[in-house]
């Protein structure tokens, strides 16, 4: 299997068809670092796609000095922040108060089971917490639980040390732990 | 991972949380982006060997007339008197013609 820098070189040749290659192989983390920034599926997919297609127009720019991946988070991260700047901009000039969940996201209650309306009611909690949490507890959060990515792997998407990628993650889980404690009154109960 | 049992249940909560498919169309509709959207490099990377040396001349060209007018805005107002830059009537008896003129001249001096 080709890795994600000889791939690279070969788009870079011309071959742009190869990056599909790239697309394929981080279509789900991208897409799932978007829905827990932005908390509806819609515009997770549509950064999903403006996310790689900015990708491919600074990747003949690109240099083996950061890895492929580091990059293209880094390049997600930012548009998912930019994304809630403006959302939050519309919304002051709209008036009106929809907050980055959408509850269309949820099935139909009435098609659900009781243990699936538990987990859906989980589901939205969990993701109005995040919405609640600064930008550096929530992004370090989706990172390490919802990209499954290593302590190292995240210290060089942030440009930090190891030891602050330890510390900010021991802070955001307790900042993550308040906040959901004050919206459900309770911890979920364990499964 | 960090253990503290207090907050043992945030792991638990969110490391079942649900995780997206992937999306089966994304692909196709990134393709369709960099074809509507191609960078400038692809862009002139797939023009034709005349295309791309008939737009180095043409961007060649463009550069050195914007360059050759920024130089004359800039030398024609900066010998100009303070009371002939502003358009008062009767401000531009101070004006020098030949001087103006003779500026006009040694900037024009390669056509």
């Amino acid at each position: 299997m080709l890795s994600d820098e000889e791939i690279i070189q070969l788009i870079q040749k011309g071959e742009i068809d190869q990056f599909q290659r790239l697309v394929e192989r981080y279509n789900q983390p991208i897409l799932n670092l978007c829905f827990r920034y932005l908390g509806n599926r819609e515009d997770a997919h549509d950064a999903a796609q403006d996310i790689f297609l900015k990708a491919f127009q600074h990747l003949f720019r690109w240099s083996p000095r950061a890895k492929f991946f580091t990059w293209l988070y880094r390049i997600a991260i930012n548009h998912c922040q930019n994304q809630l700047r403006y959302r939050k901009l519309r919304q002051w000039f709209s008036l009106s108060d929809n907050g980055p969940f959408d509850v269309q996201d949820l099935p139909d209650s009435s098609l659900l089971n009781q243990s699936s309306l538990e987990r859906e009611e989980e589901e939205a909690a969990i993701q109005q917490t995040l919405s609640r949490l600064s930008n550096k507890d929530r992004q370090v959060l989706i990172l390490f639980y919802f990209l499954d990515l290593s302590y190292q792997e995240i210290a060089e998407i942030l440009a930090i040390s190891l030891p602050a990628v330890e510390a900010r993650l021991f802070r955001a889980r307790k900042n993550f732990a308040a906040q959901y404690l004050k919206l459900m009154g309770k911890p979920p109960p364990s499964k | 991972m960090h253990r503290n049992n207090n907050l043992k249940w945030v792991d638990q909560l969110l490391l079942r949380s649900h995780i997206l498919p992937p999306d089966p169309d994304l692909w196709q509709r990134v393709r369709q982006a960099i074809s509507e959207h191609p960078p400038f490099s692809l862009w002139f990377r797939q023009k034709p060997p005349m295309a791309r040396f008939a737009y180095t001349v043409a961007f060649t060209t463009l550069l050195f007339l914007g360059v050759l007018l920024g130089k004359a805005l800039a030398l024609h107002y900066h010998h100009l008197p303070p009371a002939a830059q502003t358009v008062e009537a009767g401000s531009l008896e101070a004006y020098d013609m030949d001087e103006d003129n003779r500026l006009w001249e040694e900037l024009l001096w390669p056509l």
